[in-house]
């Protein structure tokens, strides 16, 4: 496999002065075409400010970053939101929909910026990725009148709209029940199948466990991983196993 | 705690707070600035009247009087405390020169009398009876406030110099529309100048009872005392001396009302944003008990900090300014109430800015109540429902680019969070276009005919002299042989008694002639044209309680005379009471005559005025535009300077509010951007969406407000005019400004204010946005 996304050294700190504290201390990750990665560790540790570090999202203070051979911190704050329009798909834990817009507008929204004389075209296939996530009767509804579980499904559908080279998923299941989650993780997965590279930060062991590879930090560093074959469901539970128990053994 | 979250909240929104402050403070100072003018006008103008002993009722009269007759009325007549008749020596303008300066120009009677024994004193700058010293003259303070003159210059009148020792306050003729002008000699100067004018009288009378005054006049008119000239009032007086100085208080509290409303649609606006935003803490401390009157009590402290420390600074500005802008009310009245006591009311008038503040707030924050603590908590704020256009899909678009749908969507979605700006934009537009559109209007060459005077090159008046039908005639002869003159009308005033309903008789001026050679403008009816027929100016109209179409009976000498009240027009000359008919009439004596002319080319104006003045030299030759200027001068003037200061406040006020609206809403939309920042919009995307809803909100603004101008700005506008009697009146649209420059000025003000506003709108910190 390519290598999509690599991050060098990074260092990203937040505050001024004596407030001034590290959030990453040189972190450096690769990730490749079509792999399925998860970033596990405490609250504080640095999960978050690491993918959107990786996704251009966050300048960093030192290190680099690079996209398909492209390195960010070089590009202007034109070029990444071309690049996130294009190339990358996000995934939040709050449903991140606008209020003023239906479920479909929504979804077609971030591709209407260049697209807009096909918008019979970016309809239809919002309407097809709709209909694969369960959500095909609800197009014309205001977001207030849906479950939290469909609008994050929406919101991954709009993320792949653009048949993204990779989703960032920031807990994309944080904020679901049990049921909910699940589902949105087998849409994760399934869209992992079909080749687009994913990479969540979570902090449930469960949602890890269907990921390739899991990643711990702590302390704004990447202290220990995981490597899993192929995702078998009948291997879930030892997969969660294998994870808390990596998760002791450093003292996360 | 309170002042620490008050602290902290006014620091957190410096614009927003600033902006804010800044209003209320302008219009707390404009509040208090009025209402100190008023108080100190009024009180000036009191004392001045108390301290002339200003004559409660005055006859004008040219001619011969039985002073025998006069006395006895006023000896008989139970209501007269004291009467005097003084004398009014009117000399031709161009036998005055006030030190370099010929008042040959000018419109008004000028005049010379005695400093009066009884009552109708004539006051110093000090407010004290002046008594000439021989080669002394006073001259009317007019004069001085328009720069013709200072104390200490050269007066010659006829060939006599005179030394101008002070300057004349007159209680009753201060005023440019009062169109006589007194000067004060010594009683010996007074007889040497007699020779080189003619006297006119002033008959006074001072009455124990002011209600009785309408009784009195009617007594005065039964008794048919002399009444060849205009009969004026104690109420009169004190209104026309209020009306100059009177129109830039009403124009200052004018602007103050206006400024309040933006100030307040400002702190809705900005109330509105700051309950959405922190509408979960709000549900929070309704969660954990919190009483929504101490909610409400917070809000309110923040706002009356800002409004406080905006009417203390807008009542303390009010006092710099007020000295300069009383410089013309203490010119011509002398000064006025206590300064304790206008500073007090002024105070007050800031301080009903402030309260007026804190009402609205607490108004606003009844929504408190509606706040479910579960929903805050839950969901934030409620969406505004949509609904119509608010309804328009991105996926049923095909022709607006996506940030233009976006913008105008979003503008049609939370209709009640940007009709705040959409009526500031109104209003703002609205303040441009009126008083400009009132000057363009006023200033224009077909004004005249609103005003009473039709639309001709000069006129000719013939009055204070003798023969005036034989000098008319003989002008007219002569005017007939002048090929430079196109065309010419001759009107005769002559004063008749009208039997009112209650079935005494009223003296009424009525103006006989052929009207139909320079038509004025009636506000309703059309002009006399048959013998039967008699038109009224508005102020007459009312008086006498006639409209178009009702009977009127003239007493002549030659018995009753029934006519047909056929139009109304509108008239700011001679006090505003006057009347025009056609019918021939050789019983009354004529009052005086007046001359209209066109020339058949107006470069020949100056000239021919020249001409006319030295060949008749018992008239009074003027331009009609110079004519105008002087009467009308300074309310035009007034109104130009008006209009360009509407023009910057217009200007200033969409800057400021465009500014403040798109800092806020670029604050209150920081989840929106940072998703749309996240789907890969680009800073520029989200600058240009919040341009396309300026740009859709100053289209809507821009043409509402033009309407509104042209609608109830027409009809205010008409409204102020008719108070120094203007009526039927209709804007004369300068179609450049209205639709071109004012639109632009207003655009650039706003473009100007949505990109300083939005400049750093994309930049937000993404994931945090995201997770508030």
């Amino acid at each position: 496999m390519n290598q999509l996304l690599c991050g060098n050294k990074i260092i990203k700190s937040f505050g001024a002065g004596k407030e001034k504290r590290n959030v990453l201390n040189g972190v450096s990750v690769e990730i490749e075409s079509g792999e399925f990665v998860s970033v596990m560790g405490p609250s504080g540790s640095g999960k978050s400010t690491l993918l959107y570090a990786l996704s251009g999202m966050d300048a960093i203070d030192s290190g680099n970053v690079v996209f398909e051979n492209q390195n960010l911190s070089g590009l202007s704050d034109d070029a990444l939101s071309d690049l996130r329009r294009k190339k990358m798909g996000f995934v939040f834990q709050q449903p991140t929909l606008l209020k003023n817009l239906n479920i479909l507008d929504n979804i077609i929204l971030p591709l209407m910026r260049d697209h807009r004389k096909n918008v019979k075209e970016l309809t239809k296939k919002a309407r097809l990725l709709m209909k694969q996530v369960g959500i095909g009767e609800l197009e014309q509804r205001d977001i207030t009148q849906v479950s939290g579980g469909q609008l994050q499904r929406a919101g991954i559908c709009r993320a792949l709209m653009s048949d993204p080279e990779i989703i960032f998923g920031d807990e994309p299941t944080g904020a679901l029940n049990s049921k909910s989650a699940k589902e949105v993780m087998e849409l994760l997965s399934k869209i992992n199948e079909q080749g687009t590279a994913v990479l969540l930060v979570t902090h449930d062991a469960s949602v890890a466990a269907r990921t390739s590879r899991v990643l711990f930090m702590r302390d704004g560093e990447i202290v220990s991983r995981l490597d899993f074959p192929k995702y078998q469901p009948k291997k879930h539970e030892e997969r969660i196993e294998k994870i808390m128990g990596q998760m002791r053994a450093i003292g996360i | 705690m309170n002042s620490r979250i008050i602290y902290k909240n006014i620091l957190r929104n410096k614009v927003v707070s600033f902006t804010t402050v800044l209003f209320v403070t302008v219009a707390a100072m404009l509040m208090s600035l009025a209402t100190m003018l008023t108080v100190d006008m009024l009180g000036a103008i009191d004392s001045l009247m108390a301290d002339a002993k200003t004559p409660h009722f005055m006859q004008m009269h040219s001619g011969t009087i039985g002073r025998s007759d006069l006395e006895a009325f006023a000896e008989n007549n139970s209501n007269v405390e004291d009467y005097q008749t003084i004398e009014f020596l009117n000399v031709d303008n161009s036998k005055i020169t006030l030190g370099k300066n010929t008042l040959a120009g000018s419109v008004q009677d000028n005049g010379f009398c005695v400093q009066s024994e009884r009552f109708d004193f004539l006051l110093d700058l000090d407010n004290r009876r002046i008594s000439p010293k021989d080669g002394e003259v006073y001259v009317p303070v007019c004069y001085f406030k328009d720069g013709l003159v200072k104390e200490g210059d050269q007066a010659s009148i006829g060939d006599r110099t005179f030394t101008v020792a002070g300057f004349v306050r007159d209680s009753q003729m201060n005023s440019a529309l009062a169109s006589s002008k007194r000067f004060v000699v010594s009683e010996a100067d007074y007889d040497l100048l007699e020779q080189i004018g003619s006297v006119e009288y002033l008959i006074e009378f001072r009455l124990y009872d002011l209600s009785e005054l309408s009784a009195f006049e009617t007594a005065y008119n039964a008794a048919g005392l002399p009444a060849g000239g205009p009969a004026l009032t104690w109420p009169l007086f004190k209104i026309i001396s209020a009306v100059s100085d009177g129109i830039m208080i009403a124009v200052i509290m004018l602007v103050g009302l206006l400024v309040i409303l933006i100030a307040l649609l400002c702190i809705r606006f900005t109330l509105l944003a700051k309950i959405e935003e922190d509408y979960r803490e709000i549900g929070a401390m309704k969660a954990v008990g919190m009483r929504t009157s101490d909610i409400r009590r917070i809000y309110l402290a923040i706002y009356a900090s800002i409004a406080a420390m905006g009417c203390i600074i807008g009542f303390l500005l009010s006092l710099l300014l007020k000295k300069s802008m009383q410089e013309s009310i203490r010119l011509n009245f002398g000064n006025g109430s206590s300064s304790a006591f206008t500073m007090m009311l002024g105070s007050a008038g800031a301080a009903l800015v402030f309260l007026l503040v804190l009402f609205y707030v607490n108004m606003n924050l009844r929504r408190f109540h509606k706040i479910s603590a579960v929903q805050a908590l839950s969901f934030g704020a409620v969406q505004e429902p949509v609904s119509g256009f608010g309804r328009m899909k991105l996926s049923a678009n095909r022709l607006l680019s996506t940030n233009l749908f976006l913008g105008i969507k979003d503008v049609l979605s939370r209709k009640r969070l940007y009709f705040t700006m959409l009526a500031v934009i109104i209003l703002a537009s609205f303040i441009m276009i009126v008083p400009q559109n009132l000057y363009h209007t006023i200033s224009g060459d077909d004004f005249v005919a609103y005003i009473g005077v039709g639309r001709c090159d000069m006129r000719i008046d013939i009055q204070q002299t003798s023969q005036i039908d034989q000098k008319t005639a003989d002008i007219g002869t002569y005017l007939n042989g002048d090929q430079d003159v196109e065309e010419y009308a001759l009107f005769t005033t002559k004063t008749f008694g009208v039997k009112t309903d209650s079935d005494t008789a009223e003296n009424m001026k009525i103006e006989l002639g052929d009207h139909s050679v320079f038509p004025l403008q009636y506000s309703s009816g059309r002009m006399p044209v048959k013998e039967n027929e008699i038109a009224l100016s508005s102020m007459n109209a009312e008086e006498i309680g006639k409209n178009v179409g009702d009977r009127l009976i003239l007493l002549t000498a030659n018995g009753e005379k029934e006519l047909s009240v056929c139009g109304i027009y509108p008239d700011i000359t001679n006090g505003g009471k006057t009347a025009k008919a056609v019918f021939q009439d050789d019983t009354a004596e004529t009052a005086w005559s007046m001359i209209c002319v066109t020339l058949a080319d107006q470069r020949l104006l100056s000239d021919k005025i020249e001409m006319f003045s030295n060949q008749f030299s018992f008239a009074k030759i003027s331009g009609i535009e110079e004519y105008m200027a002087q009467t009308f001068g300074q309310t035009l003037h007034s109104v130009k300077t008006a209009s360009l200061v509407a023009i910057l406040a217009a200007f200033a006020v969409t800057l400021l509010v465009t500014l403040l609206f798109m800092k806020l809403l670029a604050v209150k939309d920081r989840y929106s951007i940072a998703v749309m920042r996240a789907s890969g919009f680009t800073g520029s995307d989200i600058r240009a969406q919040y341009a396309w809803r300026a740009a859709f909100i100053l289209a809507a603004g821009i043409i509402a407000g033009t309407i509104l101008a042209g609608t109830l700005g027409e009809k205010i506008s008409g409204m102020a005019m008719s108070s120094i009697g203007a009526a039927a009146f209709h804007f004369t649209v300068n179609p450049l400004f209205t639709y071109l420059l004012s639109p632009v000025i207003m655009a650039l003000a706003a473009l100007l204010a949505t990109v300083c506003g939005t400049f750093r709108a994309g930049d937000v910190h993404i994931y945090e946005s995201i997770k508030e």
